[in-house]
């Protein structure tokens, strides 16, 4: 809220403005911005939501002089009767849960005409336009006292009869902002008996406003529901000085003072007759909560032994009553402040006053307990340590999702999407369900930049609906272009694969395999789905797009791994015997995969084969050539290459005799 | 007989002058003095052959001749070595002062380096970690959090909503209830995650991350809340910094306050980082008010406990000078890439 000095000088005397400002951030009230102007300081406040109280100059002024300690001056007001009903207007509240207290001012024979200078300045200084005497005293209190008024003019009102209800579906309301208002049904409504004149709390009609011709005028000051406020406003998208109070609670006992300030200043200004009374509808009188305050557990809390006499002075100038009992008083809380409900406000108060910076402070001393770690954390850190210890970089991406991109990309298991009601852009009402578009994303975007060579990975969740919603935590990599570490090499299928083995191994799990397979999105050249444990966990491939270098994916599921990826690899004993190596050279058909090859010499059990790789494929003659190493190595003895030769002539011929091989 | 040695000595300058390397020099003794075919041993052969005259007139010439070829080309031989020496000399030597390559190096995303740091720093003060769904119903997010419906602090939240009654966390204080709910105090609790906000405005993102930290133990007071959040500050921002605790409003928690430390750019004199404010705003914290306790079947009058917020986005914009949050999640490889 935007405050000004000359009027808060109006209610308490006041330090110099930045010790000031430097006083109400230490209360709480942060100072957003400040500037001189004309013989004035003009300055804005954040005021959390929890205050509405402060949300006027009165209520500012009143921390301030517990603050400093000093008097806290009043506004002039006229007093006058209050009665219950009229003769002149009648007033129906169909709610009063919506509507609990309505009071009102008659003021006739008006003269609507330009405020003095003195009201202008004043308004104009703490950000109110001024528009005629009557309005103007209206905000003025506004700005004061911080409650919400608002003058009809009677003589538009059917039958001098407001009524306090609700808006029926379709109803229609042009505001004072000269916008025509639809309501859904249910939004309270000030009306007559023939049509709506306000919207309560927020913002009055066009139809009823004050008029150079307005003869008599009606003052409303009343006190509606919060809740009901704040509802109206979401459902018409709307906020204004007085649905900013009501909405976050104004003072229910303040519609009278409101109207004997109001009437006191129409006679000041002489703009009318005051009528003799002021009208007032309060049913129910609010209950005045009582709050115990335990003087030794308030010491507790804070570490710090308090004046009492000072904590009650503090209190007792914020308003709150006092009753003394022996080791502790009782707090009674005045109707302005709806945040007080418990001890610990009353302690907040507290601290409040004797500033948090000044308050004690000292590291706990804590009993270690178990402590913990959740899985999930863990394999999240270690999934992204691996990855960028393989030369990638880690980029977040966006969880919202557009339709094509879940519907262009199959996956290793299909997921239902969540979706979103309120999407931010109607084009994507999805999250997620795997990493890759947001990963292609971060390509495009980059390739747009002539960034050619990507190497990136991203960990993160991904959600699909079931029994409710479920996330999954993925681990996703796309590398495309030159690797930036090795020369004149681009990235191929072979160095993402031999990355994801190193990763799925590194997590624990070494049953896996790589199944060829067609997966929409991807190119013809291949693409496969990973098993892990006997799961279909993961997918790997060439994207199907224009790119200058082929774009390669791979995504894995990383949930398998929450009860491996702790284990400790185990020793294995080395031989102290030489080990021979040998390459063999095998043509076969496009058909039979390289995996077939190891399975068909595995078949065979040869005595001291301990390992095979792969180590080279041509093709020559429409026939694929692989070339495997075979490493042949005992714990018994030296081999001798003419056994190793031997054993290689028996599987060469067992080869071609059984499968389609050739040499 | 008529000889033109002038000629060929001529000729085999002209030779040696286009010479350049060993097979050069090779090809030009095969040419002037290889035995087999080399031009002076043929001449020589010739000799016999010559009348007497002939004989006294070119014999010293031819023999001078020869020597003088044969000397010129060891003195080139000479030249042509200690010119390969010199070279693998050049070879072998290292400029030191050459960049080296590369080693294969990825690297984190700076959030996740800072959401490290700030976990290492609680960790080393007994903080266990945890963590909740990030899709998550409404009661975890907002009523068991002092935030029953129609609270109008779940107007400022901006929140996605799902198939009621669930939504997208928007903030990571669900993990207090979870874990509350789970463990029995005495604990200490932190809680990094992602959390999402219905707001694309420039200064802010639709998504972002937090980090959540709680505590319920006895005794646990206001005291301890200072002195584990300045301690913190400390360690993350260095020693020199000032920490400043402002009265705030949460729900959750009473009393509530923001912290601050002293400007890290222009030190308290006032710059555009801090807003001319001199501070810059990097926790939101307090006491876990007792209804919070009480949600999740704690004794309040047994237990106290306090929680604090922070976005690590922001820290990792203020640690590394980013001067954008949504250069965060727009992965610019040129940006990421210059925080290995």
């Amino acid at each position: 809220m935007k405050y000004s000095l000359n009027l808060l000088k109006k209610f308490v005397d006041l330090p110099d403005s930045q010790e000031l400002f430097s006083k109400l951030t230490n209360l709480g009230f942060n100072l957003e911005s400040f500037e001189e102007k004309e013989g004035d300081i003009t300055f804005e406040l954040e005021i959390t939501s929890n205050r509405p109280d402060v949300l006027s100059h009165f209520g500012l002024a009143r921390e301030i002089s517990a603050l400093m300690g000093c008097n806290l001056r009043k506004e002039k007001m006229l007093e006058l009767p209050i009665r219950k009903d009229s003769h002149i207007f009648k007033i129906d509240i169909e709610d009063p849960s919506l509507c609990p207290r309505y009071s009102a001012l008659l003021v006739e024979d008006v003269k609507v005409e330009d405020s003095p200078l003195w009201l202008k300045n004043a308004l104009e200084a703490v950000g109110f336009r001024p528009i005629n005497n009557l309005v103007d005293i209206s905000n003025y209190v506004l700005a004061s006292i911080g409650h919400p008024t608002h003058p009809f003019d009677l003589d538009t009102i059917y039958n001098n009869n407001i009524i306090v209800r609700k808006a029926r579906e379709k109803e229609k309301l042009k505001t004072l902002d000269g916008v025509e208002r639809t309501f859904k049904g249910g939004e309270l409504l000030i009306a007559d008996p023939e049509k709506p004149i306000g919207l309560a709390g927020i913002m009055g009609g066009e139809e009823t406003e004050i008029k150079t011709s307005t003869k008599r005028v009606l003052f409303e000051s009343a006190y509606f529901s919060p809740s009901s406020i704040r509802r109206t406003c979401r459902w018409l998208g709307i906020q204004t000085e007085a649905s900013q109070r009501f909405g976050r609670g104004a003072d229910i006992e303040n519609t009278i003072l409101a109207l004997q300030i109001i009437a006191y200043l129409i006679e000041e200004l002489k703009c009318g007759k005051v009528a003799g009374f002021i009208y007032d509808f309060y049913p129910e009188t609010a209950p005045t909560p009582k709050i115990s305050l335990d003087f030794e557990k308030l010491d507790g809390f804070f570490d710090l032994k308090f004046d009492r006499l000072w904590v009650e002075i503090i209190l007792n100038s914020l308003g709150f009553k006092i009753e003394k009992e022996s080791d502790r008083i009782f707090v009674y809380v005045p109707s302005y402040r709806q945040d007080v409900r418990e001890e610990v406000d009353i302690y907040e108060e507290v601290g409040r006053f004797y500033g948090y910076d000044r308050l004690p402070q000292k590291l706990p001393e804590f009993e270690l307990g178990k402590g913990w770690e959740v899985e999930e954390v863990s394999l999240i850190k270690k999934a992204q340590d691996l990855l960028s210890h393989f030369g990638l970089t880690e980029t977040i991406s966006y969880v919202y999702s557009k339709g094509e991109e879940i519907e262009n990309f199959e996956s290793f298991s299909e997921r239902k999407p969540a979706v979103l009601s309120n999407p931010l852009s109607a084009e994507e009402p999805f999250l997620r369900v795997s990493l890759i578009p947001g990963l292609l994303r971060t390509y495009r975007n980059n390739l747009s930049k002539n960034i050619k060579d990507v190497d990136i990975f991203e960990v993160g969740k991904v959600y699909s609906e079931e029994e409710g919603y479920k996330e999954y935590i993925c681990a996703g990599i796309l590398v495309s272009g030159r690797r930036v570490f090795e020369k004149n090499s681009v990235w191929e299928f072979s160095h993402l694969k031999g990355i994801m083995e190193k990763f799925i191994l590194s997590l624990g799990i070494s049953d896996f395999k790589f199944k060829p397979k067609k997966l929409r999105g991807f190119s013809e050249n291949g693409s496969a789905i990973i098993e892990i444990d006997g799961v279909d966990s993961g997918i790997i491939g060439e994207v199907q797009m224009e790119a200058p270098y082929p774009v390669w994916v791979s995504e894995v599921g990383i949930d398998i791994f929450k009860s491996t990826f702790k284990k400790i690899p185990q020793f294995k004993p080395i031989s102290q015997f030489p080990a021979i190596e040998i390459d063999m050279t095998l043509g076969h058909p496009r058909e039979f995969t390289y995996e077939d090859l190891v399975r068909a010499i595995k078949g065979r059990e040869l005595p001291n084969l301990v390992s095979l790789s792969f180590k080279d494929r041509f093709v020559k003659e429409e026939r694929i050539y692989t070339t495997i190493t075979l490493k042949f190595q005992s714990f018994e003895r030296s081999l001798t290459q003419e056994e190793v030769n031997k054993t290689r002539e028996e599987l060469a011929n067992y080869l071609l005799s059984n499968y389609p091989i050739k040499f | 007989m008529e000889l033109d040695l002038e000629g060929i000595e001529k000729k085999f300058e002209e030779d040696l002058n286009s010479v350049s390397s060993f097979k050069d020099l090779e090809e030009l003794k095969q040419k002037y003095i290889s035995k087999k075919k080399g031009l002076i041993p043929e001449i020589l052969k010739e000799i016999p052959k010559f009348s007497p005259e002939e004989k006294r007139n070119y014999g010293p010439k031819i023999n001078s001749l020869k020597s003088k070829i044969e000397n010129k080309i060891e003195e080139f031989e000479k030249f042509l070595k200690k010119r390969e020496e010199e070279e693998k000399k050049l070879k072998s030597f290292i400029d030191v002062t050459i960049p080296g390559l590369e080693p294969p190096s990825g690297m984190l995303h700076p959030v996740t380096m800072v959401r490290r740091r700030v976990e290492d720093i609680f960790i080393q003060m007994g903080y266990s970690i945890e963590d909740a769904p990030e899709i998550e119903d409404q009661w975890y997010n907002f009523t068991a959090l002092n935030m029953p419906e129609d609270h109008p602090a779940r107007d400022t939240h901006d929140t996605f909503y799902l198939k009621t009654p669930y939504l997208l966390r928007t903030h990571t204080s669900n993990v207090q209830i979870r874990t509350m709910l789970k463990k029995k105090p005495p604990f200490l609790v932190l809680a990094p995650g992602r959390v999402f906000r219905r707001d694309d405005s420039p200064r802010h993102s639709p998504m972002f991350h937090q980090i959540e930290g709680f505590g319920v133990s006895n005794p646990f007071n206001f005291s301890h809340f200072k002195g584990t959040l300045s301690h913190f500050l400390m360690k993350l921002f260095g020693e020199n910094i000032e920490v400043r605790f402002r009265p705030s409003y949460f729900p959750f928690t009473e009393p509530s306050a923001e912290v601050d430390v002293s400007c890290l750019f222009c030190g308290k004199k006032g710059c555009r980082v801090c807003s001319d404010s001199g501070y810059i705003e990097i926790l939101g914290a307090g006491m876990i008010h007792p209804q919070v306790l009480r949600n999740v079947n704690i004794d309040p009058d047994k237990w106290m406990g306090f929680a604090f917020g922070m976005g690590i986005d922001r820290i990792c914009m203020l640690l590394y000078g980013i001067p954008n949050i949504r250069m965060l999640f727009e992965s610019d490889l040129r940006i990421l890439r210059q925080f290995k």
